[in-house]
This record gives C-alpha cells, structure tokens and sequence, in this order.
C-alpha cells in the first residue's frame, strides 16, 4: 500500500474515506461546492433565475449529509450554517419543481437539473399521475389524435 | 433507488472471533500518536497525487454513491505485510461500476433485462480471489498475532477489503432478487418467453440458475393452488394461462409504464411518440419517458434509468 | 391493468344505468319481483361487467338487436361535467363514483369518448396537485373536505405521495 502516504493528497472512495476518517487516520478535502459561500452563490442564482435550477451535484444532498455528519471538522463553514443554506436550497428547489409538476402530462417529461434525492422525492408521485394519464389516454382510439400531444416536450 | 447503505450480513469467514477482537484492538490504538500528528499538518504542503492503485479493492471501487475523494492519509497501512498480499489481480476499475448500472437499470425497468453473463462471472470470480486473499490473510494474521509483530493498519486493511466485499456483494443481491421478483411476477409469461433458450447461443435473458428457480418456483405454486382450490373446480376453471374471451390470465410487464431516465451517449436521440411527435434527448437531460420507446437504448447503453 | 388487477376488478362491479330492449322471463329478480319477467323497457342499474356484455351481444344471430342499451351513467351526466369543468377541486369524486377514473376509461373505451377523457385528464392534473400540496403537509391527521372527495385512484396517489414525504424528511433529520 505505497501510495496512502502521510500528508499526501489522494483520491479514494467516499466510503473508504469515510472509514479512516473513523479511525482517525484522515482529514477529508471537502468539495469546493460544499461551503458556504458557494452555496449561497446557488441560492442567489436560483433566486434570480425563476426558470432554472442551478448546478449542483447530482449527489449533492447524500454528499453533504454524510460529509457534516461525519466530518464536520473537515469542512470550512460550521455545520449549522451548511445545514441551513442547503435548506434554503432545497425549499426554493422544492418550490421550483412543484411549479414544474403543472407540465405532467401523459407522454413524456424533462427534469433537468434535479438531483437524485429530489427526483426520488417526486418519483412515486410522477409515475402515478403519468401512468393514469396514460390510461385514460389510451382508452379512446389513438387515431387522429389532438389536444393532447401538443402538450408534450415541455422544458422547465 | 434511495441512498444506498450496504446492510449485508457479514460473508462466512473462518476465525471469525480472533477478527472481531482485532477490530476492537484497533480502535484504541494509537491515540496519542495521531493526536500528536494532527497539529503537524499544517506545516507541510498538501502534495496531491493521483489515484490510488486499490491493492484493497481489485474492483475499484468507484461508484455512483461513492464519488472519489480527494484526502489527505496519516500514516496508515504504509507498513503492511508485503508477504500477505495476494498474486496482482487485473484491475478493472469500471467494473463495479457496470455493476451498478445493471443493477439500476434493473431495479427500474418493468420487464426482465437479459442477464449480465460476463458482468457477473467476472465480478463472482473477482470476489472469490478477494475472499481467499482475506482467508490468507487472518490465517497469516493468527500465525504472527503471538510475535506481535501484526500493526493496527494491517488489520485496518483487513477491514476494509471486507467492507468492499460484503458492498458488492450488497449489489449483487439487490440485483438477483430484483430479478427473481420480476420472475415470479411474471412466472408464465417468461417461461414461454424463454422457451428455447438455453439450449442455442445467444444473449440469454435468464441465467441457468434462473431458469430453473423459475420452473420449481412454478410447479411448487401451480401444485399449491391445485390442492388448496382449483382442483375443487370445474375442470375448465382450473387453467392457470387461459386466454379466451379477449382477456388473458397471464399477467405481462406492462411496458408502457413511465421510467426516469438520463441520456448518457453524446448524439441526441430523437423518439417519435405516439402523435408522430418527436422529442430529441441530448446528453445528460433527464427525462420521464414510456419504457417502450426507449427501451432499445437502454440495452446498448445510451440511456440509463435512474 | 391485467387479469389479478384487483382495482379493475372493484371498478367492474360499479353499477351503471340500463334499459332492457326486451322481455326476459323470470329475471324479475333483478328488480326485487322474482318470478315474474322482466318487461321490455324496464331499466335497471347493473355491474359494468354483465352490463358491458349484454349491451354488445346481439340477442339473435343476424340482428342488431342487443339485450340492453346503455343509459347516459350519473358520473357523466352534464351537471357533473359542468362542475368538473368549473372547479375540478370542489367536485365530490368520491360519492359520485368510487372508481371515477376507472370508469372513465371504460365508457371511453366503449364510446370512443375524447371529449370526457380531456377533460377528466384536466381534472386529474388539477386533483393531483392539490393532493400532492396536502400530502407535503407534515402533519399526520389533516381533515379537510377535498381529502374525502378523493376517488380510489386519488386516495392511492396521495397515500404514496405522502409516504415519500414523510421518508424524505425521515431522511433528512435521523
């Protein structure tokens, strides 16, 4: 095992990290996403773009949960304050994606810019809402089809 | 697929007592000495250096839920045991991680994807070598354990390869039972699917083990059945696969069902939907889209379902 | 969807308006006078299911004629698709018919009816999202009168939607 060096930087899987930041065998180089200040650039950004969601890591909720809870003391800003930007997040996000909800329709939808837990959030609603509309869609004849299909390839 | 938290069950492993001991051993070790090390940080320039050849992880662990990690190290497992080490192993980084692609894209889809023939046998046989190498490793373990000769961080080291071990074989599982629950749900229809499989070459869509799961499975539910009511019915109630009357008994994956999706090859892909609409797909995008159209793409890799 | 579907299964024995295009002998039973015959013009309320089928049958072989002619159903009677139009969150789905939806796509399917499938489809998104800001809701108990009016399809959505709420913020705070 030559390359985990003392004060060496290197690159190993988060959960490797984590089991030596246990053992007290590591310091963890936190994300540059993952401070304050850069969160807080998000959340402006979110603010100022009623449209769009900003760019954040597709595993950014899982990340950072795991990163304050077990390595607080790696991170450049307090926990507390983490913790809160990224709520400010989330709502603004939540708010976002609930507006966007109002697209839902029987064919097909796009979702850019959500990340993997916010997806997960919505998912069992999404399939629900789409597969009945699927059906009620389907039940009639699908020839000379209109109203309906217009409404696909909706952006938000 | 919420976060992704192995709770596997410790493989079998022999001397697994003396192991449990080691572990408490380590925690306590060494306090002192990493304290002291602490404050010496910040008088040494960080130096960054590029991946770290897993001699802990043959698999390379890199996944989706465990992203690489920049760190800095103390001073672990520099004085491992060089004689404990197993023969090198190919390294595959990618392949944990096509491990858990098919195991996404299987947990997502409706229907049965064919079975990961080579994905499996490689990382099955991966495993083995780690086990062994485990093995190997506390039997080297308890012969020196009296010499005191064993530092904390080989069986740090232990510990780890472990922790890979039992995450992948968290992945499999999830994988073989999701397949094994999309089998029994559709008992009859992949039977007649995978008629005459097995015997010709070709992508399989089930594995051998699979295939025959699914026949016991299938004469166990049809003779429960038969004995608890359907043998007390008129004959022509009795059938299990009947299709007349415009509405069949064998339940099929309904391929329609919408499926989350993220586009993965660089081309746009454009879908024609149902109104002779069409909707292009560009790299990344996200998407909810009917399973059917895109089915074909997850199959050769272009789309993933997340 | 498929044969064990248990909720197709309910929404087949929702019963729906008939008219009797004939006499039949000794079916009065149906209507509470057994032994005497069901008269020609008779009508009767019946499970989809048997009704779907005597209104397709032609009763000789050679003829049009079928047992029964289906009568326009109550769930999509002009005053419920006017109220549905109005306010599809005020309207009542749950008394009007249990399996709403289901129904829906029945009729629709028998009838070809597009009109009632986009407005039912409008409805449906304007339902759902109002359920979904209710299942946000963390509160365990909310009694509201739109809550009731759920149809079953309606009452399964905001029961899953509110689960992966609840888990979300389980997720969050452990």
């Amino acid at each position: 095992m030559p390359s985990l060096k003392p004060l060496k930087r290197t690159e190993v899987p988060l959960w490797t990290a984590i089991i030596l930041k246990g053992q007290g065998k590591c310091n963890i180089i936190a994300p540059a996403w993952l401070s304050y200040s850069y969160l807080k650039k998000m959340y402006d950004q979110e603010k100022k773009n009623p449209e769009m969601f900003s760019n954040l890591p597709w595993n950014w909720l899982e990340l950072s949960k795991i990163l304050i809870t077990k390595a607080a003391d790696d991170l450049a800003d307090s926990s507390t304050q983490l913790c809160s930007i990224i709520k400010d997040l989330r709502e603004i996000r939540q708010l976002k994606s609930k507006r966007g909800l109002r697209e839902l329709n029987e064919s097909n939808i796009q979702l850019n810019g959500l990340s993997l837990m916010e997806l997960n959030e919505l998912r069992p609603f999404v399939l629900l809402v789409m597969g009945k509309m699927r059906q009620l869609h389907d039940s009639v004849s699908t020839t000379d089809d209109k109203a309906s299909d217009d409404e696909s390839d909706h952006e938000w | 697929m919420i976060s992704h938290n192995p709770s596997v069950s410790t493989q079998t492993i022999p001397q697994q007592n003396q192991h449990t001991k080691s572990k408490k051993n380590f925690n306590n070790c060494n306090i002192h000495k990493l304290l002291s090390k602490i404050h010496t940080h910040d008088f040494f320039p960080n130096i960054k250096i590029t991946p770290v050849p897993h001699i802990f992880s043959s698999l390379g662990l890199i996944t989706n839920f465990s992203p690489q990690y920049t760190m800095e190290i103390d001073d672990i497992l520099q004085d491992f045991e060089q004689q404990a080490r197993a023969p090198p192993i190919k390294r595959d980084a990618d392949l944990n991680q096509q491990l858990v692609a098919a195991m996404l894209n299987e947990r997502m889809a409706p229907e049965l994807l064919p079975y990961k023939t080579e994905l499996m046998d490689r990382v099955l046989t991966e495993i083995q070598q780690q086990q062994q190498l485990l093995l190997d490793s506390y039997e080297y373990g308890d012969s020196n354990a009296e010499a005191g000769v064993i530092s904390s961080d080989f069986k740090l080291q232990l510990m780890i390869i472990e922790t890979d071990i039992e995450r992948i074989a968290y992945l499999l599982r999830l994988y073989i039972r999701t397949r094994l629950a999309k089998i029994d749900s559709f008992t009859i229809y992949y039977i007649n699917e995978s008629a005459g499989e097995g015997s010709s070459g070709g992508i399989a869509l089930l594995s051998p083990a699979e295939r025959l799961y699914m026949h016991k499975h299938f004469k166990i539910l049809t003779q429960l059945y038969n004995t608890s009511f359907l043998g007390k019915l008129p004959s022509f109630l009795q059938l299990l696969d009947d299709t007349t009357g415009g509405e069949t008994m064998i339940a099929t994956p309904n391929l329609d069902q919408p499926v989350f999706i993220r586009v993965v090859c660089d081309e746009p892909i454009v879908l024609t939907m149902d109104g002779d609409d069409e909707l292009t797909l560009t790299k990344n995008g996200i998407y909810v889209v009917r399973y059917r159209l895109i089915k074909l793409y997850v199959q050769i890799g272009d789309i993933v379902l997340i | 969807m498929g044969y064990y579907d248990i909720e197709d299964i309910l929404a087949d024995g929702e019963k729906i308006p008939c008219k009797f295009n004939l006499t039949v002998p000794g079916l009065g039973y149906l209507e509470g006078s057994p032994g005497k015959a069901i008269e020609n013009g008779t009508k009767l309320d019946l499970p989809m299911w048997l009704a779907e089928v005597l209104a397709v049958c032609s009763t000789l072989e050679n003829t049009q004629d079928t047992f029964i002619e289906l009568l326009e159903p109550d769930f999509i009677a002009p005053k419920v698709m006017n109220a549905i139009r109005a306010d599809p969150k005020a309207v009542d789905l749950h008394s009007i018919m249990a399996n709403y939806y289901k129904l829906c796509e029945k009729w629709s399917a028998m009838f070809n009816e597009k009109q009632l499938v986009d407005a039912v489809m409008v409805m449906l998104k304007e339902r759902a999202m109002e359920i979904d800001s209710y299942a946000s809701n963390a509160t365990k108990y909310v009694s509201t009168p739109f809550l009731l009016s759920l149809d079953e399809f309606e009452k399964d959505l905001y029961k899953v939607t509110y689960e992966s709420k609840k888990l979300m913020r389980h997720w969050n705070n452990e």
